[in-house]
């Protein structure tokens, strides 16, 4: 079309203007991407390392057991509701787990202890916990080996190769008393979480709380974190047992969950600003390169421009101009959000949040990322350009020449 | 006492003559002191040692353990359990005020603060204190006797509360026993503020050492539903001269 073929005419006819007015969009552009990445990449994460330390996607329990745990509520059939839960595909692996407290001695000191019971194998695969571990080893066969946290080491003054003993409740109403070896000590300083955790082979645990072959909690780690509802609600289906429950960690450590939104909405407001910025920016370059252009206009109106020809040349050029100016930014925005991604940005203090500690910021690839700035650029260049084009089709031809 | 005694005297002869057609059996002023003692030293003596069973029933589980049992006077007891295998060898002392646990798995000798005597034994419904009879009915109680609405004609009821000095535990103790033998057959106890706690039952007696007791003592706490412990006594010695090491901490570590 005609008015096509002047509008990319004047676009590179003018070449320092356009590439000016292109520039601003596109920066407007890449600015509303990266810190679309980098925001959301931080959440991603953060609940990522969060649900991967310990929580995983989707956790199974007696029901009523997260409100009020006791020895007592107990998951009995471990096998079968694994069966159940590799019927999922979307399942990456699970673990089961025994939970109790108890006393922990050595010499003369004594401490609380939250004694987990896990299977080392099963666990690696699903949670951090295997890499936690900063003196000794891991857990290994189900002897009596013991996996302490700093807390612990600290107060007991135990280190690797010491003997601590554990007295708790049986099960079956016993005494719960014996010997352990610690193997390894978990968690650094920081780590508020492992502090008084005692990690014992889940065998040992159910021998040691006399509780069979009862386990209190199996954790599920899934390909997709963003299906966890969907998945728990697809396993609760099949298991289909009233007096067992299962959720997605969104419930579980719905405390954090709550926590994280809250700040999402937070991050919602601040990046609406961000964007209405950009905005303001577009608007401001696309508003002076029309009006620079009025006597331009006037000439091609006392031509015999059509108004509404004029309009649509204006807007299909800043059109024309936008789109350009989004592909170059897409193609930055991409090339950065994907370095952000692999090296983020170094934090000079690491932050912690919800007991997990970060170093580095990091930014995430999505299509999301760049839709939403292309949108925002096109359209917001569009509809401004609407403005001053309006202005051109009411001003006089005589008046437009005298302009400048 | 002895004004008591006289008291009642009166009255009943003043009963006898006016219902003497129709009184079929004489009203027996039963020795309260006697009674009270026989509940304290039912299972003691100067020396007495003796095997049982003692089993736990609770919502959530049950469990059944055989022990060995040493006393001397109401002071020294000592405990040791035979089974199950993996409790073997646990075992408990008591001396005058203090109470020791020793755990032969971690070789921990572990005092039991006065605090923690009303606390279970190993899980069941006895205490600490229970057990090892750390508060004595005589010393701690004064009786009186009553007649409650369902009163059996062949049982006297004694209604114990503690003396003005003593800390006692229980608000108020209803005892239970055999008009012709005193033998003891229940016991209740309420709280200070009246509410019944638990109930001890004394079953099946048989002779047992050269003595008439009670060989199972059942016991019901009222405030959780469907817990019960029942002792039963396999065999009992009495006043058998013990040695003096029984009682001593290095006898709870002796390997057994």
């Amino acid at each position: 079309m005609l008015t096509l073929k002047i509008a990319f005419r004047n676009i590179f006819r003018q070449r320092r203007r356009s590439f000016l007015t292109g520039l601003t969009m596109m920066m407007g552009f890449v600015l509303v991407s990266l810190s679309l990445g980098l925001q959301y990449g931080v959440y991603d994460n953060i609940i990522d390392m969060f649900t991967k330390d310990h929580t995983g996607h989707v956790q199974i329990h007696k029901t009523g057991y997260l409100e009020h745990p006791s020895l007592y509520k107990t998951l009995n059939d471990v096998k079968a509701i694994g069966e159940e839960i590799d019927k999922e595909e979307d399942v990456a692996s699970w673990t089961p787990r025994v939970l109790s407290s108890a006393l922990s001695f050595k010499g003369k000191k004594t401490t609380g202890a939250r004694i987990v019971g896990i299977d080392p194998a099963k666990e690696s695969a699903t949670t951090r916990v295997g890499k936690k571990v900063f003196e000794g080893r891991f857990l290994d066969k189900p002897n009596h080996e013991a996996l302490i946290g700093n807390g612990i080491a600290e107060v007991l003054k135990a280190g690797v190769g010491d003997e601590i003993v554990l007295i708790s409740q049986g099960a079956d109403g016993s005494i719960a008393n014996d010997l352990f070896k610690v193997v390894g000590i978990v968690g650094s300083g920081t780590d508020d979480y492992e502090r008084n955790n005692c990690y014992l082979h889940i065998a040992t645990a159910q021998e040691f709380l006399a509780l069979g072959s009862r386990v209190h909690e199996i954790v599920i780690s899934l390909t997709d974190i963003d299906d966890s509802r969907n998945v728990a609600a697809a396993i609760g289906k099949r298991i289909n047992d009233p007096k067992i429950e299962t959720l997605p960690w969104e419930k579980v450590e719905a405390a954090f969950y709550r926590a994280m939104k809250a700040d999402v909405e937070g991050a919602h407001v601040s990046l609406a600003i961000i964007m209405l910025i950009v905005a303001i920016g577009i608007l401001n370059t696309v508003l002076m390169t029309i009006l620079e252009r009025t006597r331009e206009f006037g000439v091609m109106r006392a031509i015999g421009t059509r108004p509404i020809g004029l309009v649509k040349l204006i807007v299909i050029e800043t059109g024309i101009l936008s789109i350009i100016a989004s592909v170059i930014g897409f193609a930055i925005a991409l090339g950065l959000n994907t370095w952000l991604t692999v090296h983020g940005i170094a934090l000079s203090e690491p932050i912690q949040y919800g007991g997990i500690t970060m170093t580095a910021m990091q930014s995430m690839v999505a299509p999301w990322i760049f839709i939403v700035p292309t949108v925002l650029t096109i359209s917001t260049a569009v509809i401004v350009s609407f403005l001053p084009a309006l202005r051109v089709i009411f001003i006089t031809p005589v008046d437009a020449l005298r302009d400048n | 006492m002895k004004r008591y005694l006289v008291c009642t005297l009166f009255v009943a002869m003043g009963t006898l003559c006016v219902a003497s057609p129709l009184w079929s059996e004489e009203p027996q002023q039963p020795d309260l002191d006697t009674i009270v003692k026989k509940v304290d030293e039912l299972y003691r003596a100067k020396t007495s040692q003796g095997e049982m069973e003692m089993h736990i029933t609770t919502p959530n589980w049950e469990r059944t353990m055989r022990m060995k049992m040493w006393t001397k006077g109401m002071d020294q007891t000592f405990i040791t359990i035979l089974s199950p295998k993996k409790d073997k060898g646990i075992s408990t002392l008591r001396m005058d005020r203090e109470m020791w646990n020793y755990f032969p798995k971690i070789n921990k000798v572990m005092k039991i603060p006065p605090s923690m005597m009303m606390g279970s034994w190993m899980g069941s419904d006895f205490t600490n204190d229970d057990l090892v009879k750390e508060s004595s009915l005589m010393d701690d109680y004064s009786a009186k006797l009553i007649t409650p609405p369902d009163a059996e004609s062949d049982k006297y009821y004694l209604e114990l509360k503690p003396k003005a000095q003593t800390a006692s535990v229980w608000g108020k103790i209803i005892v239970t026993a055999m008009r012709d033998t005193y033998m003891p057959i229940s016991q209740e106890f309420y709280d200070e503020k009246g509410k019944k706690m638990r109930i001890m039952l004394f079953k099946d007696i048989k002779e047992m050492g050269g003595r008439t007791i009670p060989t199972v003592m059942e016991l019901i706490p009222l405030n959780k539903k469907n817990h019960k412990t029942v002792i039963r006594y396999i065999s009992a010695t009495f006043d058998k001269p013990l040695g003096k090491d029984v009682f001593t901490l290095r006898n709870l570590k002796k390997k057994r």
